[in-house]
């Protein structure tokens, strides 16, 4: 099935930010569009656009910190799903897993 | 989405100054935010009423509003965040592999990934769960074991029948080319954890002896052969030992002690090269003892000649 994509005012909308926000957010690369020749956004993007969001307005953190906070949760999430994939392979049951 | 009371659930008075209402609101979603909490329901749950209370009174304009007339009398200002529409971005990670934004451990392709999640798993003992629960192994432990071989062995490949403290015995194949430190994995010949569950895998760690007369240097081996004075000044074939056992080498004229010669292919094998180091051969010229009279005359009758 064919992801929803976002053009750049969808995505505002969505999610509350203004457009020189989203188009920082690129430049930078911490958003790599869904579909980078028309710059259109999926659910991920999204996501991870109002994360960025909520880091810098609401907690604080500046520009230099964000990519450290990205890297270090896409890690960890990149550990649960090697782990949940890795405990189902191996027989160590599925209790590894993200909350539901 | 209809809240308690926005000052109640940021735990500020109703007469607090909006720096105080901005810490209060940061304290609480750094604690609550649900990608700092993947997997609790109650913190995404808690996220969400703390950052709608924050959107009803965060803002001097929406606060006065609030005040003046509770969330209707808003009239919809604050919706737009307050719902959080879409998923948190931990909710878009699930189960995701190799994505735009994934990260690869292990640094190489999927045999090295699959080997970080099996020594993870194993190093949980197989019993890893969120919950910390204990569970039970699915297999035995690994157990280490040192066989010490001699060099030809682990030159040419050996089979040895060796005893485990358990009193079984096993015939070992030893393959060519193996080095000190290598192991080798016997699978299913570890501990047994209970019936039902599959032992794990004995790890035999080799160690290989020094064979006398020979020295080892990198991927090479070095050997000291004595040369007989005629072969060392007129040239000719000498018996060397090696590990594949004695060979026959050509010697020009006119060496010396200390000339190194190369037997190509006769050293250690290396697993990255996929191919054996040579063996370095340092002669050392012997004269016969004692001393022909003839050779003694011949170099009484040369060193007479030099003197002249």
């Amino acid at each position: 099935m064919e992801k929803q994509r976002y053009v750049l005012t969808e995505a505002c909308e969505l999610t509350g930010v203004k457009k020189e926000f989203v188009t920082h957010c690129i430049h930078a690369r911490w958003i790599i569009p869904a579909d980078a020749t028309e710059f259109a956004l999926d659910e991920e993007d999204l996501a991870r656009l109002r994360l960025i969001h909520e880091l810098k307005a609401d907690f604080g953190v500046n520009d230099e910190a964000i990519p450290i906070i990205l890297g270090l949760l896409d890690q960890l999430y990149a550990l649960r799903a090697a782990l949940a994939e890795g405990a189902d392979r191996y027989g160590a049951g599925a209790s590894v897993k993200h909350g539901t | 989405m209809a809240v308690r009371d926005p000052y109640q659930v940021l735990g500020v008075a109703r007469t607090a100054t909006q720096d105080e209402i901005r810490n209060a609101y940061r304290a609480l979603a750094k604690k609550h935010h649900p990608d700092l909490n993947p997997g609790k329901k109650e913190a995404e749950q808690k996220f969400k009423e703390v950052s709608h209370a924050y959107e009803l009174i965060g803002d001097p304009a929406n606060r006065a509003k609030f005040d003046r007339g509770g969330e209707e009398g808003l009239g919809g200002d604050a919706s737009r965040r307050a719902g959080h529409e879409g998923p948190f971005y931990y909710r878009t990670q699930q189960g995701r592999g190799g994505g735009r934004y994934s990260f690869s451990f292990g640094g190489g392709g999927a045999e090295d990934q699959d080997e970080f999640i099996e020594s993870l798993l194993r190093g949980f003992g197989a019993a890893g769960g969120a919950s910390g629960a204990r569970r039970a192994p699915s297999r035995g432990e690994d157990v280490r074991y040192a066989l010490e071989i001699g060099l030809r062995e682990a030159v040419q490949g050996a089979e040895r029948e060796v005893t485990f403290p358990d009193g079984k015995t096993l015939r070992l194949r030893i393959p060519a080319g193996v080095r000190s430190g290598m192991s080798l994995r016997l699978p299913g010949q570890g501990l047994s954890p209970g019936a039902g569950i599959p032992p794990g895998d004995a790890l035999v760690e080799l160690r290989v002896k020094p064979l006398a007369g020979f020295r080892e240097e990198g991927d090479d081996l070095v050997t000291e052969v004595a040369i007989p004075l005629a072969e060392a000044v007129l040239g000719g074939e000498i018996r060397v030992p090696t590990v594949d056992g004695e060979v026959l080498l050509r010697v020009p004229r006119g060496v010396n002690t200390g000339t190194r010669m190369k037997l190509a292919g006769k050293g250690l094998f290396n697993r990255q090269r996929e191919r054996r180091g040579d063996q370095i051969v340092i002669l050392k010229v012997t004269l016969p003892v004692p001393v022909p009279a003839e050779l003694e005359a011949a170099i009484r009758a040369w060193a007479q000649a030099r003197a002249a």
